[in-house]
């Protein structure tokens, strides 16, 4: 009975012991789904310029990078205090290095391209043994901004030579302290990250502040992550800055870093956490003028606008762009549907990676509309066999709209047909006449039907295809594109499909996965199975409309194409926009 | 302190000392007791860490009755045969990138080599992991691939095989689902992985899994009976493959849903013991990416090699994603995996 007291003492603390065992290895273990989201957001459209424009250190590295181009080789160096002085002749020893400095030009045109002296070291032992050297060495280490890539020099710190260069595209770069500071001062320029952080004017000293890497798996880019914890906070807000376009891309909360189960914010997580959580779980809806327009970024159709007002009244009940066919016709049945969709949890290929873009339709100076657009990209366009597509709509004071579809290229060849289908649900809760343009006149459709722009189409002299009537008078022209919206359109082209709507069945209300084959040259696009057997027209219908477009890549007529640039010394593009889609013109009742 | 010092104070304590030795034994019997209690303890301690994650159909504890052979639990997986017959010869790569049209297709892995690719192989359009066994068939299974074109969500939870000695595919089994899958996450079995020991299949399952809830499961399946021996619920993995370390035999999985390795204890029965346990980041190892480990695979040698994709329960892109290859080495006195590089393929 004696020993009781002690035991039962001991007993406590194993379990004691057991228990606060348990809970550290609970944090290890798998976590559950749903679990904490924190509040993240993207920059993409903050102005940066102006935000960046008071920045001494932003505007010296770009100085130094426009010095730094005109030299050669085209590499920003380290300075003799940045490096142990016994080690920083090897720098000059790389530079010297025809095979070191292979990538300081584009082998085309023999453009400068940037590239930064990141690291003089002493090697690891396990990089040493991984590379199969041996001997007393000095590690340089050099990344190119063009292409992404690290470069090492392996020199012999006896013979001064260099034994070996290992260029390792995609690794990530050393982070010199001077970059340190640019990324930290670039992150604490932005009021966004200021109001995340409730600073004001003064930065609070015993802010944790923390520069780390983080990667760009999307933009290939040289990224940094400034990591800032409040004092006694538990939580760390990540601002990823990019140090190849000398901005802050996006920030978001985290918990604190913990070593054993480190969780980090890169460019795709980032993107995909924002987008995904903003924009593809509930609707958002934008007052602009007269216009109300409701959207969200759906599974698989794009971005679609629906419940859109103008003035008050309805005048679109949905616009979609359900598919991308595209088709190589020298190689038999290849080719792809592709879907624009969210980046997860979707049916898509082609993804969202940036918020919708809304900006000011301008016409001599005057604001005469806005425009609304959604990018949509592969992982990583523009490379070979990769996409990108936009939805675009446009909003008129006047009352037009416009429903658009563009291609950003690349694709697999330069032999691509492109053929987006759209559907168009106008508001037509009294019945809309539909009426097409045919042999000099407006022929009245009693029942479901397709039509082809020919080559040689004709329209109403105002350029009209369709008029959709109401029953007081009023209504809406559709206008094709033949070229004439000033955006580099090359026209339409495009197979026009009137259907019934059946409220009873489906047919493309909610989300369609793919409507129809990638390779079809004819009609056979998919909305073609709504109209068999075609049923008598009622005044509630759906309008399909697939545009077709091929692609060029020949000087001065580049169309769906994308080219490489040199941009400051690091990868740019030129896009050669394919842009298709009608507008849609109001008119008036004659009463 | 000086030893002449020590010896008087050592006599004037000589009283205290004898009642000293009668406390100390009364402390050995404490701590013996005490010793007692700490063995039986964390007896408790291993029963509720048994307890604790233990799922419908796994096993309790991991039996440690065999000796121990370190080693990857695929080793006696072989060739097929029927490449031999169209003319092929090995060694064969397995190509699932769906470069040039959907299904498998056997290409000789040298310069200019042939490429064999069965009618019924196209029927089943685009596939995804695939794993072979010990008599050369190969197993694999359908996933989405860029739209879900004639191949609604439900026709993804499928394990298919090819006859080792004919080439022919055919359906080997559909798997149970928690929840039905939809066009928003058509993902059904995306991983795999062959188990010599008892001629089994490990296969992970997303079907059903949303936004919200992860409720992809790990079947363990008997290839003789076609049974589902052990399941593992409420795990999203893409990645899998099975190793005996010392400690015993694992299962590694790759998460779906975050850029970590997992792993589980299997027991003799192949049954799961446990929770699964967070082994490593990706995305924290140097030179490694927000990527999910796709396919895990263990070498001769003991070397582990992940490939790391980019997965997000999206469709897959028509191009050929970006792939990283993580490379880790056994370290046999430490018992673990020891990070080698990182570089893309």
């Amino acid at each position: 009975m004696k020993y009781l007291i002690p035991v039962l003492f001991l007993l406590s603390l194993i379990l004691t012991n057991c228990k606060s065992t348990t809970n550290d290895t609970s944090q290890a273990t798998h976590p559950p789904a749903g679990q904490t989201r924190f509040h993240s957001a993207l920059l993409t459209y903050a102005d940066h310029e102006a935000i960046l424009s008071s920045l001494a250190s932003v505007q010296q590295f770009k100085k130094l990078r426009a010095r730094t181009l005109q030299q050669s080789p085209p590499v920003i160096r380290l300075k003799e205090g940045d490096v142990r002085q016994d080690w920083f002749f090897a720098q000059a020893v790389a530079l010297n290095n025809k095979e070191f400095v292979q990538q300081c030009f584009l082998p085309k045109t023999k453009e400068p391209l940037l590239n930064m002296m990141t690291e003089i070291r002493r090697p690891t032992a396990k990089e040493v043994r991984l590379n199969q050297l041996s001997g007393d060495l000095i590690l340089v280490e050099m990344y190119n901004f063009y292409y992404n890539t690290v470069v090492h020099g392996w020199v012999d710190i006896h013979t001064k030579k260099i034994i070996k260069v290992v260029g390792s595209p995609g690794k990530l770069p050393n982070i010199t302290k001077e970059m340190e500071d640019l990324a930290k001062e670039i992150a604490m320029a932005y009021p966004q990250v200021k109001k995340e952080l409730d600073v004001g004017q003064e930065w609070p000293k015993d802010m944790e502040i923390v520069v780390r890497n983080s990667k760009s798996e999307r933009y290939r880019h040289f990224y940094a992550a400034v990591t800032m914890t409040p004092k006694d906070s538990q939580h760390t807000l990540w601002v990823l800055v990019d140090l190849t376009e000398l901005k802050a891309v996006g920030y978001q909360w985290t918990s604190l870093w913990n070593p054993k189960r480190p969780q980090l914010v890169t460019e795709r997580s980032l993107q995909n956490e924002v987008v995904f959580e903003n924009y593809c779980k509930d609707t958002v809806q934008l007052n602009q003028g007269k216009w109300v327009v409701n959207y969200k970024l759906t599974n698989s159709d794009g971005i679609e606008i629906f419940d859109v007002k103008y003035n008050g009244k309805p005048v679109l009940n949905s616009a979609k762009l359900v598919d991308w066919h595209v088709s190589y016709p020298d190689k038999k049945d290849f080719g792809y549907s592709d879907a624009m969709g969210c980046p997860k949890f979707s049916s898509a290929a082609v993804v969202a990676f940036e918020p919708p873009d809304i900006q000011p339709i301008m016409k001599g100076g005057v604001r005469i509309g806005f425009s609304f657009v959604q990018d949509f990209r592969s992982p990583v366009w523009p490379k070979s066999c990769n996409y990108r597509y936009q939805n675009r709509y446009e909003f008129y004071a006047d009352g037009r709209f416009r429903i658009a579809g563009v291609n950003l290229g690349l694709g697999c060849s330069n032999n691509g047909w492109y053929r987006p289908v759209f559907r168009i649900d106008m508001a037509d809760e009294g019945g809309q006449q539909v009426e097409v343009w045919q042999n000099k006149h407006w022929e009245k459709w009693t029942q479901e039907k397709w039509h082809l722009q020919e080559k040689k189409a004709r329209f109403s002299p105002q350029g009209y295809l369709v008029r959709l009537t109401n029953p007081d008078g009023s209504g809406y022209y559709l206008e094709p594109s033949r070229g004439q919206f000033g955006d580099g359109g090359r026209g339409d082209h495009a197979y026009t499909y009137v259907t019934v709507k059946h409220p009873d069945l489906d047919e493309g209300v909610s989300d369609m996965s793919t409507v129809g084959p990638c390779c079809n040259t004819n009609f056979e696009q998919g909305p073609e199975k709504y109209l068999q057997p075609a049923e008598p027209l009622d005044g509630h219908q759906v309008i399909w409309y697939v545009p077709q477009m091929k692609n060029s890549d020949q000087p001065g007529k580049q169309y769906c194409w994308v080219e490489n640039r040199v941009v400051d010394g690091h990868e740019g593009f030129v896009t050669y926009n394919g842009v298709v889609g009608p507008m849609l013109v109001p008119f008036a009742s004659a009463k | 302190m000086s030893s002449k010092k020590q010896h008087r104070q050592g006599k004037l304590k000589n009283k205290r000392q004898k009642a000293e030795k009668s406390k100390t034994k009364n402390r050995v019997l404490l701590a013996l007791v005490g010793l007692l209690v700490l063995v039986f303890g964390l007896g408790i301690k291993g029963f509720w860490a048994g307890q604790k994650g233990v799922n419908q159909h796994t096993s309790k504890t991991q039996s440690t009755k065999h000796p121990v052979v370190v080693g990857q639990a695929d080793a006696c997986a072989k060739n097929p045969a029927f490449p031999l017959k169209y003319g092929l010869h090995p060694p064969y790569f397995i190509d699932l990138r769906q470069l040039d049209g959907p299904g498998l297709r056997i290409i000789e892995a040298k310069k200019g080599g042939k490429v064999l690719q069965l009618d019924s192989w196209k029927k089943e359009g685009t596939l995804g992991p695939y794993t072979l066994d010990k008599n050369g068939v190969i197993y694999t299974a359908p996933i989405p691939f860029v739209n879900l074109l004639g191949r609604p969500p439900l026709s993804y939870n499928r394990i298919l095989k090819v006859d080792a000695a004919t080439g022919e595919m055919s359906e080997l089994m559909h798997l149970p689902h928690a929840q039905k899958p939809t066009e928003e996450q058509p993902y059904g079995v995306v991983g795999m992985t062959y188990d010599c020991s008892n001629h089994s299949l490990y296969v992970s399952s997303l079907a059903g899994s949303t936004g919200e809830s992860e409720v992809g499961r790990i079947y363990h399946i008997d290839l003789k009976s076609k049974k589902i021996l052990h399941q593992l619920d409420g795990f999203d993995a893409l990645g899998l493959g099975v190793f005996t370390m010392k400690s015993g035999k694992k299962l590694y999985m790759g998460s779906a849903r975050s850029p970590e390795i997992f792993s589980i204890d299997l027991d003799d029965d192949g049954g799961f013991v446990g929770q699964p346990v967070f082994e490593f980041s990706l995305a924290a190892l140097e030179g490694g990416s927000y990527d999910n480990a796709h396919r895990i695979r263990f070498l001769r040698g003991n070397v582990l090699k992940i490939k790391g994709i980019e997965f997000s329960f999206s469709l897959m892109a028509a191009s050929d994603p970006q792939r990283n290859i993580y490379l880790f080495d056994y370290d046999d006195q430490g018992d673990k995996w020891v990070f080698r590089e990182a570089h893309p393929q």
